[in-house]
């Protein structure tokens, strides 16, 4: 832009943002006092309901950190059954895992043992 | 400390009547501002909003002689997000007409569709600048950016402007 534009749109700029506000200053003042009050409250209200969102977001943050930390040893660290030292099986026993640490052995046997032919 | 500053220390600490004589001396030069940013039918509504989260912020304000400038910023920032949301060529800044002065022989010049050629950051650096003559420094305070990047809105506001008049929008 000009020099010569330059200073005319500028000139032109200023005399267009001297236009007055169509509301005093002194009225405007009394309409926005007069929504203080309710502004202020509901803002007191919501900072007030996001501090508690907030201390209970941290304290439920606390909780699951420290439960996870404090957990008893792993299922992991426990010996693997495969490291369990186990008696040789004899061929009619069956043996079962009912979870890592409880073996429980079945014995297979014919019917007829019980010899009840009559 | 001065007159406006305890006002603004009062007001901090609740004082309603306080804040009202903040709002009435900075009531022309925000509606002012805010009118070469969103236009004249928007102005004064975005002023009043801003002046009512001022409020609610104004116990965070750590230097109250800075009131002025941190005022202009916070109408601003309801200034550039209305401005988002209206149509674009904001025909509402023509709502003002330029005073036509009789002994004025230069030609007129409609400031407004100008203005609404620029991007709203644009025309608050221009208003900014041209209007209340303040530094590049005290507008990228206002902005919130670096003074460098000040001159380079102005430099693109007058670049287009420049344009806008090229293609006959001065009349």
């Amino acid at each position: 832009m000009s020099e010569e534009r330059r200073d005319s749109f500028e000139q032109a700029f200023k005399r267009w943002a001297e236009h007055p506000p169509e509301t005093p200053p002194d009225q405007a003042a009394a309409r926005v006092v007069s929504q203080l009050t309710e502004r202020r409250g509901i803002s007191l209200l919501a900072g007030s309901r996001v501090r508690f969102a907030a201390a209970a977001a941290a304290l439920t943050l606390v909780v699951v950190v420290g439960w996870v930390t404090l957990q008893p040893e792993s299922p992991a660290a426990i010996p693997a059954t495969s490291e369990v030292v186990l008696p040789p099986l004899e061929e009619n026993v069956v043996l079962l895992w009912l979870d890592q640490q409880t073996p429980l052995y079945l014995t297979v046997a014919p019917p007829a043992a019980k010899g009840g032919s009559s | 400390m001065n007159r406006e500053s305890e006002l603004v220390l009062r007001a901090g600490q609740g004082d309603q009547a306080a804040f009202g004589r903040l709002v009435e001396q900075h009531w022309v030069r925000l509606v002012r501002l805010a009118r070469s940013v969103v236009g004249e039918m928007e102005a004064e509504d975005a002023v009043q909003d801003g002046l009512l989260r001022a409020w609610r912020k104004l116990p965070g304000l750590r230097e109250p002689a800075a009131f002025s400038q941190w005022v202009s910023r916070v109408v601003l920032r309801v200034c550039f997000r209305r401005a988002r949301g209206q149509v674009a060529g904001l025909v509402s800044l023509e709502a003002v007409p330029e005073p036509i002065s009789r002994s004025n022989p230069e030609p007129r010049i409609d400031v407004g569709r100008l203005l609404a050629s620029l991007p709203p950051r644009q025309r608050a650096v221009m208003h900014l600048t041209v209007v209340e003559g303040m530094t590049d420094s005290e507008i990228a305070g206002i902005l919130g950016i670096a003074a460098s990047s000040v001159r380079g809105h102005r430099r693109r506001a007058r670049g287009r402007l420049e344009q806008q008049v090229a293609v006959g929008v001065e009349s």
